[in-house]
């Protein structure tokens, strides 16, 4: 008995070890298969040469130095990852070579850290690069025999296009992991210190940053497309950032640029520039593609230390192809301008946009209305919270009704915060249901429509703080790379610190269909003009449950399925702040920013956005009693004709110092009345001249006057100093504008 | 009886239900309110006890960057100090061991690269601190060479100081010179890297006469008791070797145009002080009615950051300027942030930020010098090799104006100023001061209360009340001396008038009981003890009634005693009033027991209660008497309050000497045990509460995880 029991165990046991040997090998290449795929590939390898061509290009493949090189028929123009001076050197060294050299640079997971791989020295160093010809192009396959990593990247000409994709499916791994494949990242570069040479970033509305170095520090940038994953567990927000609303970089150099479109996974990818730097004496802008999720945690040992580990998701994004499609511009196409002009094509094609069309619901002043919000007050000294009203639907429409008779204006009005909480997060989209402290909806609503003043309602279809509507508190929400709820708490803006207590949750993103039914089910039966969606227009974020929900993937589909469906009910969708695809879909975008994040190598903002979207869809500027300064933030919407816009609320008292919303002590009607009438008479000639426009020239003349001209021939001088100036015989009063 | 119970119970219920409620507190999510730079906006609004943070439209932006390539130069390398005269600004390019002078509109005048002394070049090792006086001799604090130098402004050196002999200076001191400054009667002050023994000032022949206004080190009563209890405990050589509290040393200074001097100190209270010719702090604030020292006064932060990996990063007040208003900009190094205070400690304006990682415009990594230069702020930062200039916005403007017209007397001027302040942000508390003293000054009283109580400034509002009742009493003094009379006369026939009925307490016999304990106390104690006299069910609603004039007290009082406050919580309320009862007459009930105590504990609950009859009466009297009478002559009142104590005392007094059977010696004993024993209850208590509420922390955190998963 005792020996079979004895074999029985040993049985036992060996399976263990035999199974567990096995283990951790499941999904992973081992370093024979690796080497097996490319001794295939190995023998079909082409030579140096042209490999595709088109009318405009020859697609180049230099086999010594593993370089692809696109040549412009009939010129000298070169376009390649690596700047082309530096590619005509004959003995290249230092870290600038390794790094202009370098096709891509990979960041990994090794033992839950990350770790920074250039392809020169890991694959064309330490590894082997095998090019194979493919339609059009050409795809090279980098092994990085250190690494055991292999990354096939494809190179394509398609007209004026040169497009550089990486082939996930194809990506080989064995412990070390990919996290992120930085593309062509000198493909966008320009030459230090050259004069009039910049680099372009979409921080926010969009900046420029000059290439000088030497004079201060190197300039760096790093962000994500469409802001922050939310679905972090990683929240900390030391400062304000402009979300990147636009997958589109460029560089401009001498009479030439690129402009860099993320064509495919904008979603999953990061926006990095490097500018300045006197080791390489090149700047440049590049596209980051995140293949995989990840998140940090914080774990103490015993002796009460805390270290960083990272925990990244098993699998890759479910995205075949992520491509960055360059467009090289010359001569006069050769700026800002072109790169817009270039984006506003892409925008068109791929959302079918219509150009050079009269824009319906068009206006040239935006109100945003607030209802309410929750104050702290106590019954009998015991603590609790109430709904406290400062714009009830009658007053709104007597704001409006002001607005309407005193300056003439037809405004389209937002209503903001007249949910369960008000202002406050509680219930999904705010119970979906107008708070009957906030009066009769159906009096404004109908003088609206009898007035002609198209009318939206806010609903915030992503956060919630409160089961209800379908929507369970826990069960409901997205998950994060390491499944645990996506939630926020409340930053303090004293000290950055995070109020858990306070947090709020990041609705499943398959549940947020079934709330816009819910919320177009009640717009109908209130018979709505409009829906606002705010924070489905300018956030995204994760859902780490499904593998396609990975790094944001697929979030864009939700908005523009939702757009799709509110439209299908003879319902229009207002976007604020709205990224790109969001705003495509829309039929009108409010709170367009104004500006960037400010970054140290951000030299002079530039109103990209407006430029792409003014004449495509109606646009207002974001709202200006709320600006840092609210002349500036008038004469900025001057400089690119869009409509004026101002939150407002009916009213303030001490008692709302006691809720957690400030916005109300900013935007008292009765307080900027007067101004508003003087900001919409002094331009309200010069808007409705330009409101369905789009701009045709931008131009800063000096450091203060910019100079726009629109499609349909109006010129706009704008002067942002304190003095007047004369500019292209023009006088242009101080603060002030002046249009012919 | 039945019923009784089931109003005990109710009771239970209903109280058990309030702590609950109380204990909960809610809040939510703020969405975006203002737009806003790449920095938070704020201030710090007092509201009675605690100050809170209020968002605000920006009062300074960031105007411009002043690095190598704006001056047409080679990078700077770890810029240390700027100093701006009334024709130039001074950079200290530490790195590079230059000084940059531009012109005030920021543009290049001059750099000073080499340093002549005696005909020998000499090399700036690691410098800190630049000063130019009215001559422009510029003044360098040279710190790894530990001297001073004076150079002009082609870099020829007429001064040195160095370490001084002098008995003042102590054995133990290295001269690591940090910043220089030099006071309305011409004596040089130089700060020195670690000294704790303040600024070392030079007279106008630069003799070292000797230290200046040295911080002193504050002792809790906790750390004076823990320092004595470890001195008889512990060994000579462990007490050598344990570490010793030391004051903060300054880390920079200014001078406004009084002559005063403003420091700063990395200590979390009393972070700025302004020092009269003696060294003594002068700076003081508002508390309430009264004007204190501002050696308590926070002027940082509420909070301290915490980062992703819960370290904490403390605050640093680093550099001080002081504008010609006696306004202050304070800057912390550690949050990249810059404080500005009026003269009377009025928080304007925070902004600012990076906490050590702040690449975007107005935000800073290593930030080392706040300087003035006309209306801007001048921020240095050693690691981001810039300056970064910051200037006013029309709100700033506005604000600060306002302020120094209002600090001038200059009333009429100030009003407009104060009341466009408030179309720009309706939640400004000093402009509701502002405007509380320009409707004073100008006799407008109802109106100087209503913006006084806006803007919590208890100070305005009883000086225009006590205006408005002297008005009325001059208008008015002979009706209501009639008045006064006939109450007099009225009160008197009535008193002289022989009762024709019984009394109609009587009818209700607990009701009697009740008011017994004042009018007779030792005939109730011998009453409870003969014949159970007393109710638990009135002693019960005593102590809820006692209670709630506690709340009362606290939430209801008049504006010029008790200003609103949001962080109020009843359940400290509960333990200061019922908790101490509860837990008086527990205690007292065991201790008497161990003492031969002949009292019940029935009994001692019901006269403990019964006992808080004079504080009940004197917490109704204040609520009322605070909406009617000014501080200033509220002696009364605290002579009324010790009055209610003492009555309390001696009710406790009578009555426990009879139910105990005690002399009066020995109920005192016994009273000072049951305090003892009340003190280790409390410790206890809060012992058990605080193990409670780990527990239910870990089990929360067992069911959210698994919730989560």
């Amino acid at each position: 008995m005792k020996k079979i029991l004895k074999q029985t165990v040993s049985l036992v046991l060996l399976l263990c070890i035999i199974s567990l040997s096995f283990c951790g090998c499941g999904g992973n290449n081992t370093k024979e298969e690796l080497n097996a795929s490319y001794s295939d590939n190995e023998a079909e390898s082409i030579s140096s040469g042209v490999v595709a061509q088109n009318d405009i290009y020859e697609l180049i493949w230099d086999d010594d130095k593993k370089c692809v090189l696109v040549h412009e028929k009939g010129t000298e123009n070169y376009w390649s990852n690596t700047p082309y001076e530096h590619y005509k050197l004959e003995d290249p060294s230092g870290v600038g070579h390794v790094r202009m050299s370098s096709a891509f640079y990979l960041e990994y997971l090794a033992e839950r850290k990350l770790n920074t791989a250039y392809s020169y020295v890991a694959a064309y160093m330490n590894g082997d690069i095998i090019a194979e010809k493919i339609e059009n192009g050409i795809r090279v396959i980098f092994y990085m025999s250190e690494l055991e990593i292999s990354v096939p990247l494809e190179y394509r000409i398609n007209g004026e296009k040169i497009e550089v994709s990486v082939d996930v499916k194809n990506i080989r791994e064995n412990s070390n992991l990919v996290y992120s494949i930085s593309v062509s990242p000198f493909m966008c570069s320009a030459k230090n210190n050259e004069k009039d040479a910049y680099i372009f970033v979409p921080s926010g509305s969009g900046t420029l940053m000059y290439v000088d170095e030497g004079g201060r520090n190197t300039r760096t940038f790093s962000a994500e497309v469409y802001g922050m994953d939310y679905a972090s567990t990683v929240t900390e927000k030391l400062s304000n950032k402009e979300s990147i609303a636009m997958p589109v970089f460029g560089a401009k150099y001498k009479d030439k640029a690129v402009c860099g479109i993320i064509t495919e996974g904008a979603e999953i990818s990061r926006i990095d520039a490097e500018v300045g730097n006197i080791d390489y004496g090149y700047s440049s802008v590049y596209a980051t593609f995140l293949l995989r999720g990840i998140n940090t945690l914080f774990v103490t040992n015993n002796q009460g230390t805390t270290s960083q580990v990272l925990v990244s998701t098993d699998g890759m994004v479910d995205l075949a192809k992520p491509t960055v499609t360059y467009i090289p511009l010359l001569d006069e196409k050769a700026d800002y301008m072109g790169m817009a002009e270039v984006y506003k094509n892409y925008l068109c094609e791929k959302y079918n946009l219509k150009r050079g069309e009269e824009l319906n619901n068009n206006s040239d002043l935006y109100l945003q209305i607030f209802g309410g919000a929750e104050i702290a007050t106590d019954f009998f000294g015991f603590a609790k919270r109430e709904l406290r009203v400062s714009t009830t639907f009658e007053e709104a429409k007597d704001i409006v009704f002001d607005i309407k008779e005193t300056i003439g204006a037809k405004p389209v009005v937002q209503l903001k915060g007249y949910g369960h909480k008000g202002l406050d997060l509680d219930k999904i989209a705010g119970g979906i249901k107008f708070v009957k402290d906030f009066g009769d909806f159906n009096t404004l609503n109908e003088w609206c429509d009898k007035n002609e003043v198209s009318l939206y309602v806010d609903y915030d279809a992503v956060n919630y703080r409160r089961g209800g509507l379908g929507v369970s508190k826990y069960s409901s929400a997205s998950k994060t790379a390491n499944r645990l709820n996506a939630k926020h708490g409340m930053i303090s803006i004293e000290n950055y610190n995070s109020d858990s207590p306070y947090s709020y949750f990041y609705l499943k993103r398959d549940l947020i269909p079934k709330i816009i039914n819910k919320v177009i089910k009640f717009s109908n039966k209130k018979a709505l003009d409009g829906i606002s969606l705010e924070s489905l227009g300018n956030k995204s974020y994760s859902d780490y449950s499904t593998q396609k929900g990975y790094n944001k993937l697929g979030f864009s589909e939700i908005i523009q399925n939702a757009a799709m469906d509110v439209r299908e009910n003879g319902i229009l969708v207002m976007t604020e702040d709205s990224f790109d695809y969001a705003a495509a879909v829309s039929d009108c975008i409010i709170s367009s920013v104004t500006k960037s994040s400010d970054y140290d190598g951000f030299d002079k903002d530039i109103p990209f956005y407006q430029i792409v979207f003014k004449g495509l869809k109606p646009i207002a500027v974001s709202p200006i009693n709320l600006a840092i300064n609210t002349s500036d933030q008038f004469l900025k919407a001057i400089e690119t004709g869009t409509a004026l816009s101002f939150s407002l609320c009916d009213d303030w008292n001490s008692e709302f110092t006691a809720s957690e919303q400030s916005v109300f002590q900013f935007c008292l009607y009765d307080i900027w009345k007067g101004q508003i009438a003087e900001m919409y008479n002094s331009s309200k000639e010069y808007i409705s001249s330009v409101i369905n426009s789009e701009i045709k020239e931008h131009k800063y003349i000096s450091d203060d006057v910019v100079k726009t001209v629109f499609a349909n021939d109006v010129t706009v001088y704008v002067n942002y100093s304190d003095m007047s100036l004369d500019c292209e015989g023009v006088s242009v009063p101080a603060k002030g504008f002046i249009f012919k | 009886m039945a019923f009784k119970k089931f109003l005990r119970k109710i009771l239970v219920t209903v109280m058990s239900v309030f702590v609950l409620i109380s204990s909960l507190t809610l809040s939510a999510s703020a969405i975006s309110g203002i737009e806003e730079p790449a920095y938070t906006n704020y201030f710090y609004e007092h509201d009675g006890t605690s100050k809170r943070i209020v968002e605000d439209r920006p009062v300074y932006v960031n105007s411009h960057v002043i690095d190598g390539r704006t001056l047409g130069l080679d990078s700077f390398y770890i810029v240390n100090d700027v100093y701006s005269t009334d024709d130039a600004v001074y950079i200290l390019d530490s790195g590079n061991g230059r000084i940059v002078v531009l012109n005030k509109d920021y543009s290049l005048k001059k750099t000073i690269d080499s340093f002549v002394m005696n005909g020998e070049i000499q090399e700036l090792n690691e410098p800190q601190g630049i000063y130019v006086d009215s001559e422009e001799n510029i003044y360098i604090a040279d710190t790894e060479n530990m001297r001073v130098l004076v150079c002009d402004i082609n870099g020829k050196v007429s001064q040195c100081f160095t370490a001084p002999k002098s008995e003042l200076i102590p054995d133990d001191f290295d001269f690591f010179p940090i910043n220089m400054l030099i006071d309305k009667s011409g004596y040089l002050y130089i700060l020195t890297r670690g000294s704790y023994y303040g600024a070392m000032m030079y007279d106008l022949d630069r003799n070292f006469v000797g230290f200046y206004g040295a911080n002193s080190v504050s002792v809790t009563i906790l750390e004076g008791i823990s320092s004595f209890i470890n001195s008889i405990f512990e060994t000579n050589e462990k007490l050598a070797n344990s570490v010793k509290k030391l004051p903060y040393q300054f880390y920079d200074f200014d001078t406004d145009s009084s002559g005063f001097i403003y420091t700063v100190s990395p200590s979390s209270t009393g972070q700025i002080k302004k020092l009269n010719l003696k060294g003594t702090n002068t700076l003081k604030y508002k508390k309430g009615i009264s004007v204190v020292s501002a050696e308590s006064f926070n002027f940082g932060a509420l909070d301290t950051y915490t980062d992703l990996s819960g370290k904490e990063r403390k605050q640093s007040f680093s550099s001080i300027a002081v504008d010609e208003k006696g306004f202050i900009y304070a800057l912390d190094s550690s949050y990249g942030k810059v404080y500005i205070y009026d003269s009377k400690c009025n928080n304007i304006a925070v902004f600012g930020g990076g906490v050590g990682a702040g690449y975007q415009k107005g935000t800073f990594v290593s930030a080392s010098k706040i300087e003035i230069s006309n209306e801007d702020l001048l921020i240095c930062d050693a690691e981001k090799n810039c300056i970064t200039v910051m200037s006013r916005t029309d709100y700033g403007n506005l604000i600060m104006h306002a302020g120094y017209l209002t600090d001038d007397g200059e009333f009429e001027e100030a009003e407009p100023l104060w009341k466009e302040v408030l179309t720009y942000n309706s939640n400004r508390q000093v402009a509701y001061r502002g405007l509380a003293l320009v409707n004073l000054n100008s006799e407008n009283y109802d109106k100087a209360m209503e913006y006084a109580e806006l803007g919590l400034d208890q100070e305005s509002y009883a000086a225009a009340y006590e205006q408005i009742i002297s008005i009325f009493l001059n208008k008015h003094l002979w009706w209501i001396l009639l008045i006064v009379v006939g109450l007099i006369i009225g009160v008197t026939v009535l008193i002289l008038k022989p009762k024709k009925e019984e009394n109609r307490l009587n009818r209700f016999k607990t009701l009697s009981d009740v008011f017994k304990i004042i009018s007779h106390p030792i005939d109730l104690a011998a009453e409870m003890r003969a014949k159970r006299a007393g109710s638990l069910t009135a002693a019960t609603l005593i102590l809820i009634i006692f209670y709630f004039s506690q709340i009362a007290v606290k939430q209801w009082s008049g504006f010029m005693y008790v200003l609103p406050n949001s962080s109020f919580n009843p359940m400290y309320v509960l333990l200061g009033s019922v908790g101490v009862v509860i837990l008086w007459v527990v205690c007292h009930w065991g201790v008497s027991a161990i003492f031969s105590g002949k009292a019940t504990l029935r009994n001692i609950y019901i006269v403990s209660s019964y006992s808080m009859l004079p504080l009940i009466f004197y917490n109704i009297v204040f609520v009322v008497v605070s909406y009617f009478v000014v501080p200033s002559s509220s002696s009364f009142i605290t002579v009324l309050q010790m009055i209610a104590y003492a009555v309390v005392a001696i009710l406790l007094v009578f009555t426990l000497i009879n139910l105990q059977e005690y002399s009066l010696g020995k109920l005192f004993g016994v009273s000072v045990v049951t305090v003892f024993g009340m003190l280790v209850s409390a410790f206890l208590i809060f012992m058990v509460l605080t193990l409670g509420q780990n527990f239910i922390s870990f089990a929360v955190n067992i069911i959210s995880e698994g919730i989560y998963r």
